[in-house]
């Protein structure tokens, strides 16, 4: 169905190829898991299925694709949308239309589909999608998984032979990825779709997977094969994977369940020892608080008008690192926002190192308290990552070069005249983060950090945060990815409907939910390991 | 979920789908609010400008639907006040004089001769100020019905039902309007961000603070927009007989044009001759027409349930025309009462022939079918 | 769409400081106009309207008119405005229909300073130029030319100059109000009314085609209803009878107009407050 014979791709102004001799099949009817490091050309490969390489983003494409007998040299994009569905990162910066009856419609119409045909293609898919009952709503009005999956119908109208995905669930809460994820297996299972999707979220996706090519960039070769095989040696991998290469399972496990099928000499051997993590987790209570909320309460804006917050306390110390989870919309980014100051709490009071953040001058702010938001690239306006730097030092009156060590020590090797927009979405974070540490604030606030971050990513932001826990900092989190909060963090709250549901220290509140625990604690359960480093560490030891 | 329709449809085995209750083809509500508009620029009474305002405002609160933009009425009212005070500062500053009452008196300056007609300041008389009241309640009550128009009628959909031939400009259009809130998010979100890192807002150079990621923001949005639109088949032309074919519905259309312009010149100047002016702009209306289906005819889009037109579509076209035929009728018949005099003040009349054309525009709140239950405002 | 929070209150500030000027007009509707001014020599005022079929009229104004309107006032014509552009004179004694005024065809207005025999095409509105006293204006209906007024001296058209009048004084609230309704009739009878329609006007003298004919016998006493029985036979009789059926009628139609704003300000009442309940409830098939 789709065949890559020796294909280089190099993109204008660049000297060296994003993707050299790719040589790849992959047969009618496979989900196909793109794997590989932030920057190593996934997204390249993707978009060479689909034509968008070379005829829309430009650049030099040497060797053939071809796509169902079609070749993408005499292909554009828009010949091939027929054959080929493409779905991006961000769902709702593809929408052209109001409604999702339209939006699902929209496909069609381009192609020239006859109008009975496409009413009936539309209900199918409605009863596909299971929002039969939103025919109706706007598209901004949906949660972050509806409009994902919107986006998928959107471009299965058109009865494609082939879906390329590009990170679909990089936004989403578990909950949400996992109805994504049941949506691309009945595609591929009940309706013979080839399914291309590229995911750094491998927890998720790679026991669905039929096959796995693995793109480790830097022009060395593209290597695809059967999951099992090709896990062995990826150089990212989940932690069921991670524990399969530790205790020297063949074949390697993909999911829990297979996993917990091994695991019982595992089980058993380990079950002497306590799980400690490798370093302390228990933050002494002599430890000053450094920010309190207490009885925090935040309407949203009229004309809803019903709280975001309801009744919220939470007190944070010195020195720790806290995981704030729940569901989209349960009111972790207004929590966030009100320790910041950018939201005043219509009930309650905020006070970070004694003082009120919406009081504080911003000056004052920087050196109090530090967010990252949600998108990093708000933060950055400058020309070059040295501008931004030296104004962040101007801005926290710290001593010139801080911020730019910090990030040079969070992303070794990037040059520092880049324009921040053409930083990759983990080499943006860093900056941000680099920036905000500038002033060195006592509190640290990051709003979910681990959007388009790989595995290698997340291992240096891990190290970051723990050294800034380490220095003195109180870091909070607010976080969807279980595996990041089980290795980094000592405490976690859980947010649901603007309340605290839950806060205790992140081994039990993260292993007493089915939904937020780690791969490792469902494969090893009762017992309470949290990480793949803990269980080497009690293997090593033990 | 729907739980009640009253008038749903359950297809059996399985999919209950549930058919909304069908809205009204955004051309009719359009045409209304035009007549409404045509009916407001023939006269000045403030009671027949009032009556329009009541009737549309009516008209609005009974038939829109719960989606976002049916909020438009209110603030184009709102815009209307402005609008309306904007006219009486200038009328009271520069307005030419206008002998009667004397409410205040500013201070007059002087200018040179070669200004002699212009002036600045003076006494401000009611009835100047009436004046102003009067043509600026005519400038806002056009500006309600397209407002009006606006709160029925998304105007999106209006751009759907566009010839084959401009489809490519209907998009760019949507595409542009989304693009405004979208903006606007991003400038407050940007601003939120400033606050975290320390900077004040402080004039131009905040500005550029602000600007640049939210255009840069912009940019890349835009970007992944073309790359999706691309990749789902915008642009898909027929290629069977493409060169010739798109220089004739060209040139064709560009004729058109033309006679349009030349006919247009011709009815304004008074001094041109006669077949200059009306017979050439409907010829060349027509050959335009016919240029844009001979376009139209290239593109292989197809239309997914167009909006269909029936007979509420043309019954709320009709009160449109009704509305506006009674005002010109009546500006002929009785030009008085359609321009009540200001310089003296007097009461104004009602005359009762438009606002019968007015009652008629009213009706659509009956004829146009009702949004569907889950839609209704 | 929603507003922000500070908009809808200015707006309605606006709102409001709009609706209290509305009434303090109206107020200051029922007061007494201000008093006529005091005597010297006259202005004069000539009416050309040869090019609509009509003839040459002259008026007088006693006093010291205060602007170009007054002395046409003073001087028994009644006008009317551009019905959106308040200041420029469409129509004098009902002659021609305001949809007549173009770019072309228009009144125009002309000043001749005192002891002078050049006329001046004024460049400012009547309603801003001060004719000084002892000089003489004139409008001439144009059509796509430039046509000069004719050269008529002050003291043709003023004989007396000196008596002050009593009866503006006591004649001019009510007088103007009938002349001027009446020259903006729906029935404006252009050719006809080439001599100014009288109806109570003070201190004027009865119109004569001045290219050869003599000067009629002025009329110094007009009344409130009665025309000025001018000498100029064929119009005469017309104009009294379309005065005098306007006279009362005017008395009478003074109330019925507010039957209009009533019936109109009930009918937005109605649908507005419809609307607006229509919309709280939240409407419903």
């Amino acid at each position: 169905m789709i065949r890559f014979e020796h294909v280089s791709v190099r993109y204008p102004g660049s000297d060296h190829a994003v993707l050299s001799g790719v040589d790849l099949e992959i047969p009618e009817g496979e989900l196909a898991l793109v794997v590989g490091r932030t920057g190593s050309g996934k997204s390249t490969l993707l978009r060479c299925v689909n034509g968008l390489v070379p005829h829309f983003t430009g650049g030099l494409l040497t060797g053939r694709v071809t796509v169902d007998g079609r070749d993408t040299r005499d292909h554009r994009p828009r010949d091939l949308a027929d054959v080929v569905g493409w779905v991006g990162q961000d769902p709702l910066a593809g929408f052209v239309t109001d409604t999702v009856e339209e939006e699902l419609a929209y496909g069609m119409e381009s192609i020239g589909v006859a109008p009975d045909v496409m009413r009936r293609r539309v209900e199918e898919v409605l009863d596909l999608l299971g929002m039969a009952g939103e025919r109706g709503r706007p598209l901004v009005t949906l949660s972050a998984g509806q409009q994902q999956r919107v986006a998928i119908g959107s471009v299965l109208t058109p009865h494609p032979r082939v879906l390329v995905l590009d990170e679909p669930t990089s936004a989403l809460d578990p909950g949400a990825a996992e109805d994504v994820l049941a949506l691309l297996q009945r595609l591929v299972h009940d309706l013979g779709v080839t399914v291309l999707v590229a995911e750094h979220r491998l927890e998720r996706v790679v026991q669905y997977a039929d096959r796995v090519v693995v793109v480790p960039g830097g022009g060395a070769p593209v290597v695809s094969g059967p999951p099992a095989e090709v896990m062995r040696t990826a150089p990212v991998a989940p932690p069921v994977v991670e524990l399969g290469r530790l205790a020297g399972w063949s074949p390697l496990p993909l999911s829990v369940r297979d996993a917990r099928r091994r695991a019982r000499d595992l089980s058993e051997r380990l079950s002497a020892v306590r799980p400690t993590h490798p370093t302390s987790d228990v933050v002494p209570l002599a430890a000053p608080v450094v920010a309190t909320a207490s009885g925090v309460v935040v309407r949203y804006a009229a004309p809803a008008a019903r709280p975001a917050l309801r009744g919220v306390d939470l007190e944070l110390r010195a020195g720790e690192v806290v995981a704030l989870m729940g569901r989209n919309g349960a009111g972790k980014s207004t929590l966030l926002s009100a320790l910041v100051g950018l939201r005043r709490p219509d009930s309650g009071t905020v006070l970070v190192q004694g003082a009120d953040p919406q009081e504080l001058a911003a000056h004052d702010l920087v050196r109090r308290v530090g967010m990252v938001p949600q998108e990093p690239g708000d933060l950055l306006y400058a020309d070059s990552v040295a501008e931004e730097c030296r104004a962040a030092d101007g801005d926290a009156d710290a001593p010139p070069g801080t911020a730019l060590a910090v990030f040079a020590d969070l992303v070794p090797g990037v040059d520092p005249a880049t324009h921040p927009r053409d930083l990759s979405e983990g080499q943006r974070l860093a900056l941000a983060l680099a920036v905000v540490l500038a002033g060195r604030p006592p509190l640290v606030l990051l709003d979910e950090p681990t959007r388009g971050l790989d595995y290698p990513g997340k291992e240096r932001l891990v190290a970051v945060l723990r050294g800034l826990a380490s220095a003195g900092h109180a870091v909070l989190l607010a976080t969807h990815d279980v595996e990041l909060a089980a290795t980094l963090t000592d405490r976690t709250v859980v947010l649901a409907e603007g309340e605290v549901v839950s806060d205790g220290p992140s081994r039990e509140v993260v292993v007493a939910s089915p939904a937020f625990a780690p791969q490792v604690a469902k494969v090893l359960a009762p017992q309470r390991w949290l990480t793949v480093a803990e269980v080497a560490h009690a293997l090593r030891a033990g | 979920m729907t739980t009640t329709a009253p008038r749903g449809v359950a297809t059996p085995a399985g999919a209950a789908v549930l058919r909304p209750l069908r809205s009204l083809h955004p051309g009719a509500w359009w045409l209304w609010a035009t007549g409404l508009a045509a009916a407001a620029s023939r006269t000045t009474n403030p009671l027949l400008l009032g009556l329009v305002l009541a009737v549309a405002g009516y008209v609005v609160a009974a038939r829109r639907t719960n989606a976002p933009w049916s909020r438009a009425y209110a603030f184009y009212l709102r815009m209307g006040i402005v609008v309306v005070g904007i006219r009486v500062v200038f009328a009271a500053l520069f307005g030419a004089p206008v002998p009667g009452h004397v409410l205040v008196t500013l201070p007059e300056v002087t200018l040179p001769d070669w200004a002699a007609g212009v002036r600045l300041g003076g006494e401000v008389t009611l009835e100047g100020v009436a004046g102003a009241v009067y043509a600026g309640l005519q400038l806002a009550t056009m500006l309600a019905c397209v407002g009006a128009a606006n709160a029925l009628a998304n105007p999106r959909r209006l751009l759907r039902a566009v010839p084959g031939a401009l489809y490519e400009v209907g998009v760019a259009v949507v595409v542009a309007l989304s693009f405004t809130p979208q903006l606007l998010e991003g400038v407050t979100r940007v601003r939120a961000a400033r606050r975290l890192r320390g900077r004040r807002h402080s004039g131009l150079r905040g500005l550029r603070g602000v600007a640049m990621p939210v255009l840069e923001g912009a940019l890349e949005r835009s970007v992944e927009l073309a790359a999706a639109m691309d990749a789902r088949g915008f642009g898909r032309t027929s290629t069977a007989g493409l060169a010739g074919q798109r220089a004739g519905s060209g040139a064709v259309t560009l004729a058109g044009l033309l006679g349009v312009c030349a006919g247009l010149y011709g009815l304004l100047d008074a001094q041109s001759p006669v077949a200059l002016g009306l017979p050439l702009l409907s010829a060349g209306a027509a050959t335009a027409a016919a240029g844009l289906w001979l376009g139209g005819r290239r593109s292989t889009r197809s239309r997914y349930r167009p909006d269909p037109w029936g007979l509420p579509e043309w019954l709320v076209s009709a009160c449109g025309v009704a509305a506006a035929t009674t005002a010109v009728v009546a500006s002929v018949v009785s030009p008085d009462a359609m321009n009540p005099s200001t310089s003296p003040l007097v009461a104004p009349t009602l005359p009762l022939l438009p606002v019968a054309g007015l009652l008629v525009a009213a009706l659509p709140a009956w004829l146009a079918p009702a949004p569907a239950p889950d839609d209704a405002a | 769409m929603t507003g922000t929070a500070g908009r809808p209150g200015t707006v309605r500030r606006l709102a409001a400081a709009l609706a209290a000027t509305a009434l303090a007009g109206l107020g200051l509707l029922a007061g007494p106009p201000a008093p006529a001014a005091a005597a010297e020599p006259c202005v004069g005022v000539i009416v050309d309207a040869r090019l609509l079929g009509g003839g040459v009229s002259t008026g007088c104004a006693a006093g010291d008119p205060d602007s170009g309107l007054a002395a046409l006032t003073k001087a028994g014509y009644g006008y009317a405005f551009v019905p959106r552009q308040p200041g420029q004179v469409c129509q004098i004694d009902g002659a021609p229909a305001c949809s007549d005024t173009s770019t072309d065809t228009y009144w125009s207005y002309w000043w001749r300073a005192r002891g002078s025999s050049r006329w001046v095409y004024a460049t400012e509105g009547a309603a801003s130029h001060d004719p000084a006293p002892g000089a003489t204006e004139a409008w001439v209906w144009q059509d796509g030319g430039r046509r000069e007024p004719p050269d008529i001296a002050l003291s043709r058209i003023c004989p007396q100059v000196a008596q002050p009048e009593p009866e503006p004084s006591d004649s001019s609230p009510s007088s103007p109000r009938p002349d001027r309704t009446a020259s903006r009739a729906p029935s404006p009878d252009q050719s006809s009314s080439s001599k100014a329609a009288g109806g109570g006007a003070s201190g004027r003298t009865s119109s004569s085609r001045s290219p050869g004919a003599p000067t009629a016998t002025p009329t110094p006493t007009p009344t409130a209803t009665s025309s000025s029985p001018s000498d100029d036979l064929e119009t005469a009789t017309p104009r009294q009878t379309g005065v005098s059926s306007r006279g009362p009628a005017d008395e009478g139609g003074a109330a019925v107009p507010w039957a209009g704003v009533a019936l109109g300000g009930g009918l937005i009442a109605v649908f507005g407050g419809a609307a607006v309940a229509r919309s709280r409830r939240g409407g419903g098939p």
